[in-house]
């Protein structure tokens, strides 16, 4: 059987998801022309009254649009080609959000999702570089979820659709050709956009943000080679702070390993780090940010190196046997 | 003269009631303003009576109704709508009986209740709201209609031009009520563009559009109900650029400084000019003032006693 690639998973799961719903407004540029924005949109079906718009060049426009019909209890998803022509809305999704949020309650409001993608498979030039979803949320405090894997996916998106409300959810399209990782979800709490997919150990956890979850199960595989077990979370939404409390593994771990994209000084863990940092309990931080081929730039007990993967988990093992008492 | 059927004479009388009304109480909220009273900007809008009491009058108002997306300068079409001060004064101070419980202010006054779902403080950012609206009333298969109000200045931003190519596209039910006063902010257009030929950028969009001076309450009715009636019948967007005149300031009181070239004041008298480019005067030039006059002097001295 040919495996998925990640594009056509998350293609499948977005009609899947759309096609029960009634009365949607699907628009976007390119969405039903053409590649179908790189396959994000191809196969997509409305039902009742619904709307399957290709638009025109007009992203603030767009924007508005989808705030206007969520003001009048309609639901729809915007498809954006890329994170960075959302700048172009950003008014939109500042100002006309902030009064919707002040004058009106939100459960009587339609869903408005935007569904765009990161361009981070390589240098576009300056101008099509801004691949942090982290930040651009960070201007409005919406919800912002990134979609790694088939599972999480699902749940993000079942919510997405049907919590009224705004949302951005962001693709990688440097994972596009690449295998969708199945992993098992074993709990989440996708109001703070907080999954666990392993909650075996507070010895170590690992937490990926971005689209790090592949780097941090394979971690994870890797440890458990060498006979250490860790958790693994992932968390993609900046909405909240997120609570720790209800991952008790989390909240108790010894060694936190950080595995997130590099480029930006918002990052999806942010939050969740805040809080343990700042809770009672010690406990050691590893950050590593992915680089070049196999190489992760890591920075624990405060000295920055450029590791190996190999060399990284040398690391982090020498850490958890000179720390006994963490 | 204008002849009136027995049966408008009652609604005619008590539309033309509510432009005197509005106009006294923009001079009570100006004479507020002169004691420096709001830390905010209002902005009040002296001249726009006709048009707010026109439009409306020719819609259907409402939760279930028509709708009207505003721009900063509400106040008119508040009053309007609302048909008293009160609620629309406590929104301005920020309290709690406002008609939004204070939480809007007057630069995003709305109340969905009454069919104002949105109003912007930013230039031309209702234009896009006001297609999803619209856009809304169409998969909702109903027959209502948005109309966007908006100014010379609005219509400077690229999403005016997007919203129209938009809504065009899309063939939805909005009027796009431009209102030009020949005022952004200071500035008049002379002073900050090159001239914008509405007539002939709707024309290159086939989008229809009418003209009509802002003083003339009567021909501003007649139009507007053709418009609307068009707009529910067709479900094609329609424009209509309103002339009128910027009697005060831009925002706050006026005159709002000593050396201010604008003066209005309540002592004056409720009336901008002794001539008929004041809605007020014109409205008073083509009545039969026998009829008219005393329920208007009424309505003067009834609202000179009020207090705010």
């Amino acid at each position: 059987m040919k495996t998925e690639t990640y594009i056509q998973c998350m293609n499948r799961l977005i009609r899947e998801h759309l096609a029960i719903l009634e009365d949607v407004v699907l628009f976007g540029e390119n969405i039903n022309n053409g590649s179908h924005i790189s396959g994000l949109t191809k196969g997509l079906q409305i039902k009742g009254n619904g709307r399957l718009l290709n638009v025109g060049n007009c992203e603030g426009t767009h924007m508005g649009l989808g705030m206007g019909l969520m003001i009048n209890g309609i639901s729809s998803v915007l498809f954006a080609k890329q994170l960075d022509f959302m700048f172009l809305g950003l008014d939109q999704m500042i100002n006309t959000y902030r009064f919707i949020q002040t004058a009106y309650d939100e459960k009587n409001l339609g869903s408005f999702t935007v569904i765009t993608m990161i361009c981070d498979q390589g240098w576009q030039g300056p101008q099509s570089s801004f691949n942090s979803p982290a930040a651009f949320t960070a201007i409005n405090n919406c919800p912002c979820y990134l979609l790694n894997d088939e599972k999480s996916a699902s749940a993000v998106l079942d919510h997405a659709f049907n919590k009224p409300g705004f949302k951005i959810i962001c693709l990688s399209q440097s994972l596009f050709s690449k295998p969708c990782p199945k992993l098992e979800i074993e709990s989440c709490d996708i109001e703070h956009g907080v999954f666990s997919y392993s909650d075996t150990s507070h010895d170590i956890v690992i937490l990926c943000g971005g689209y790090c979850l592949r780097q941090g199960a394979h971690l994870k595989e890797k440890l458990e080679d060498i006979g250490t077990t860790a958790s693994l979370y992932r968390v993609d939404s900046n909405t909240k702070v997120a609570e720790t409390k209800y991952f008790p593994k989390l909240q108790k771990a010894r060694i936190v390993i950080c595995i997130d994209e590099g480029e930006s000084t918002h990052f999806s863990v942010d939050p969740l780090i805040r809080e343990l940092i700042t809770d009672s309990n010690d406990r050691e931080f590893i950050f590593a940010y992915p680089g070049v081929g196999n190489d992760y730039r890591v920075k624990a007990n405060n000295i920055r190196e450029q590791l190996s993967f190999e060399a990284m988990i040398e690391k982090i093992s020498t850490i958890q046997n000179t720390n006994p008492s963490l | 003269m204008i002849s009136l059927s027995n049966s408008s004479t009652h609604d005619y009388i008590q539309q033309i009631e509510l432009i005197f009304r509005i106009r006294v109480w923009q001079h009570k909220v100006n004479e507020w303003l002169k004691q420096n009273a709001s830390a905010i900007p209002i902005h009040l809008a002296f001249g726009y009576e006709a048009i707010a009491v026109a439009l409306v009058n020719v819609l259907d108002l409402g939760e279930k109704g028509d709708q009207l997306s505003l721009p900063h300068r509400n106040i008119a079409y508040q009053l309007a709508c609302h048909k008293e001060l009160k609620p629309v004064f406590d929104e301005i101070r920020g309290a709690h009986s406002g008609c939004a419980h204070g939480k809007l202010g007057s630069m995003n006054m709305a109340a969905r209740n009454i069919g104002l779902p949105y109003t912007s403080s930013i230039l031309g950012n209702n234009l896009a709201v006001t297609c999803g609206l619209a856009l809304a009333h169409e998969i909702h298969q109903n027959q209502r209609i948005v109309v966007n109000v908006c100014g010379d200045g609005s219509m400077e931003e690229g999403t005016f031009y997007e919203a129209m190519v938009f809504a065009k596209s899309q063939k939805l039910p909005v009027l796009f009520l431009v209102e030009n006063n020949n005022q952004s902010m200071s500035s008049t257009i002379q002073e900050r563009r090159c001239e914008i030929h509405i007539d002939k950028f709707c024309s290159s969009l086939e989008i229809p559009y009418y003209y009509a001076e802002g003083n003339d309450f009567f021909t501003l009715k007649s139009t507007l109900s053709d418009i609307v009636s068009d707009i529910r019948q067709d479900r094609n967007p329609i424009c209509l650029e309103v002339n009128l005149i910027p009697w005060n300031n831009h925002a706050g009181a006026t005159p709002g400084w000593p050396s201010d070239k604008k003066m209005i004041d309540i002592h004056d008298g409720i009336y901008l000019s002794e001539n008929d480019d004041d809605p007020l005067r014109f409205i008073e030039s083509k009545l039969d003032k026998s009829v008219f006059c005393p329920a208007i002097n009424q309505i003067i001295n009834e609202l000179n006693d009020e207090t705010i």
